[in-house]
């Protein structure tokens, strides 16, 4: 079989994280679970919402949410690394619930914060096929990732306190089907990365900041690989997909499945949240190389870049409905996280508080493209000040707004 | 937020044993003894190779214009500029067009539809095991056409950044005047797609290790995520051909075919951490991190090799 004059439905099958230009922060999440941010005030978006929805799923419900501020132990450094650690000790745990309920079945047992005495029928796929084998690779690096980070912060660690030390993890695991099952670790891993992404710039610790990197890098190996799982597997057992699937990129600009130059992709990314009133409030680039380069910049501090959202605005309203988004239709708690897609209001509003001025700089390597220099503060970011104080297309709103 | 540390902080650190102990007082008080102090003992076997290291820690990064952030940015710049230029070149042998139209130059890439899989270009052989050689060359194709389109997006965004910081981008003359090469002496990045992802997979790996190194330099926390998104592209990168080749073998450990087209990337661990587990798989503790490679080991080992 051959592909090669098919690229339109290869790039929709290939796996997002490998479409991407750069690592983003998907604004969906923190749309639709502004509620969880706003009552938890997260450090991080991704996170966060793993952090909350998973314990949101937790039978014992020892902890309805994690809250970044009252939930995580410590300050400064320790409370970021508890975070993190929190995420860490999740993801072990669905690992090892994910992989039993993939093959054998069984009940988990043993100490610790996964003691949920809970029975889990097994799917029955062979230890040998790729998602078994995955699961339990990454499975024991994220339990890794667990206890180093547990035995660092020692007796400061979350898991040695509450709400952790009775904690009971119940993701729904016997509901999900293989499929799902490989989505949900998709999702998880997602998460880790952008968590971290956001959560290294908290630390102050250099070091530390370089540890955090480091596992943060694997994070978004295993996202790549489970991307290329899902691909796989949605393909009916060939080695690779060759049809679009809910896992093809969606990116705000993307007009439509069969638009993949990735040159029209517009692709954002945001330096993430910030969990006090503070600091700095997050950034946001927008990051687009298509035709007619346009630069704003976002609320504070420096931004960079540019964008010009053709199609945005008329896709965003029916971005909910949008086939190729994640989503998880049998109502176990997860669904939440990816599923109602919501238009945020920040891009359907020019901000009257922009302040626009013209820019100069332009990449001369992409044809068609304009890449306009950033700006500072108060200074200058749109290079069509009449448009774009008129256009619809240009965020206003921080990206984050911090409930204290 | 307040940065409490300059940029010759970690290097400082590992010089001298008054800073060495207050930071690991410091970090014992944080509950972060064990991290610190491992890698505190990474940065002992290396030294730094530089006699002062004075202020910004300059020669941390030699051959790189700039100072403080905008001189790392310019550090991330160079190797983006590298990575864009030769994906650029292996795409268009690939694809069989000329392999290095414009010497010295950013290399045009035209509309990303247009790149046709060249019929002499073959699937070749793959080092490890995975799906029927035809159908990952296919995807070793398409990965070769995204990901060249993608690193030129990191470089662009990278000029434009710095010159929004108010620095000065490196440019490709003060880089690699004649331009970049395929370090197998033959300056070509092979014949087959195997080959060529084989030969290109050494560069994501030290885009990955020197954006891992280059952490701990960074002061601005804008600049530290913004890097940290394309670090972690790169991961995925390196993750996603390294499945092409091996299934079994995504990283971040060093890539076990080193018959094969010289993969292996030297870069070191951080933490040295290997966990008590059950059921470990193989080589655990080279799963955990990511490897970082330090800045002037890149510039003075790692990308003199590139350079035409």
């Amino acid at each position: 079989m051959t592909f090669q004059n098919n690229h339109d439905e290869w790039l929709a099958a290939l796996p997002e994280p490998l479409t991407n230009d750069f690592e983003t922060l998907d604004a969906n999440v923190e749309a639709e679970t502004a509620p969880h941010l706003h009552s938890t005030g997260t450090l991080v978006a991704g996170a966060a919402v793993a952090g909350a929805m998973l314990l949101n799923a937790g039978t014992a419900r020892a902890q309805n949410s994690l809250n970044y501020q009252s939930d995580i132990p410590g300050s400064g450094d320790t409370k970021v690394l508890n975070y993190a650690l929190a995420l860490e000790a999740l993801e072990t745990a669905l690992y090892r619930q994910a992989l039993l309920r993939l093959t054998t079945g069984g009940t988990i047992t043993g100490g610790g914060p996964n003691n949920t005495n809970l029975v889990i029928q097994g799917l029955g796929v062979a230890a040998s096929e790729i998602d078994a084998r995955y699961l339990r690779r990454f499975g024991d690096i994220e339990q890794g990732h667990r206890d180093f980070l547990d035995q660092t912060l020692g007796s400061a660690s979350i898991l040695r306190q509450a709400p952790f030390t009775n904690a009971r993890f119940d993701f729904g695991i016997n509901s999900l089907s293989r499929i799902q099952l490989n989505e949900v670790m998709l999702d998880v891993e997602r998460t880790g990365v952008v968590a971290y992404l956001g959560a290294i710039g908290l630390i102050s610790d250099r070091t530390t900041r370089q540890i955090a990197a480091a596992i943060q890098g694997t994070e978004a190996r295993h996202t790549a690989l489970f991307f290329i799982i899902v691909n796989r597997l949605s393909r009916g057992g060939l080695a690779f997909p060759n049809t679009p699937r809910n896992v093809a990129p969606v990116l705000p600009g993307t007009s439509s499945p069969g638009n993949n130059d990735i040159r029209r992709r517009a692709v954002r990314f945001c330096n993430s949240r910030r969990p006090r009133r503070n600091l700095p409030s997050p950034t946001c680039w927008w990051h687009h190389s298509g035709r007619g380069g346009r630069t704003k910049r976002a609320e504070q501090g420096l931004a960079v870049h540019q964008v010009r959202l053709r199609r945005f605005p008329s896709q965003c309203p029916g971005h909910s409905g949008d086939k190729r988004s994640f989503r998880f239709t049998n109502g176990n708690p997860f669904s939440i996280m990816l599923l109602s897609r919501r238009c945020p209001a920040r891009w359907r509003e020019p901000s009257a508080s922009m302040r626009l001025k013209p820019v100069t700089g332009a990449s001369r390597s992409w044809r068609g493209a304009t890449f306009m220099t950033a700006a500072r503060r108060g200074r200058q970011v749109c290079s069509d000040t009449a448009r774009c104080r008129k256009s619809s297309h240009f965020a206003t709103t921080p990206l984050m707004r911090w409930q204290p | 937020m307040a940065n409490n540390y300059d940029a010759a902080d970690f290097e400082r650190l590992c010089r001298d044993p008054v800073s060495r102990r207050a930071f690991l007082g410091r970090m014992t008080a944080a509950g972060l003894g064990v991290a610190a102090a491992s890698l505190l003992s990474g940065c002992s076997g290396g030294g730094n190779g530089n006699g002062g290291g004075s202020g910004n820690g300059s020669n941390s990064f030699p051959g790189i214009p700039g100072s403080g952030d905008v001189q790392v940015l310019n550090y991330a710049l160079a190797l983006e500029i590298l990575e864009a230029d030769l994906y650029a070149q292996a795409l268009n042998k690939a694809s069989g067009r000329p392999q290095n139209p414009t010497p010295g130059r950013d290399i045009e890439l035209t509309a990303f539809n247009s790149y046709q899989r060249a019929g002499s270009i073959g699937a070749g052989t793959f080092p490890g095991p995975g799906a029927a050689a035809n159908v990952r060359a296919d995807v070793g194709f398409l990965y070769l056409k995204q990901f060249a389109f993608v690193e030129a997006a990191h470089r662009d965004f990278l000029r434009a950044a710095i010159t929004a910081a108010g620095g000065t981008p490196i440019t490709r003359a003060q880089l690699a005047p004649r331009g970049f090469k395929f370090p197998n002496g033959q300056n070509n990045p092979g014949n087959t797609i195997a080959a060529m992802l084989a030969a290109i997979l050494p560069l994501e790996e030290t885009g990955v290790r020197a954006y891992l190194g280059a952490v701990p330099s960074i002061s601005n926390t804008d600049f530290l995520t913004a890097a940290g998104t394309i670090y972690s592209t790169e991961c995925r990168h390196s993750a996603a051909v390294r499945y092409l080749l091996d299934e079994n073998d995504p990283g971040p450990g060093d890539f076990r075919n080193t018959d094969f087209g010289g993969s292996e990337v030297p870069g070191t661990r951080t933490p040295n951490f290997t966990p008590p587990l059950n059921n470990p798989v193989a080589n655990i503790g080279e799963q955990l991190f990511e490897k970082f490679r330090r800045p002037q080991d890149v510039l003075r080992n790692t990308v003199p090799s590139f350079i035409a």
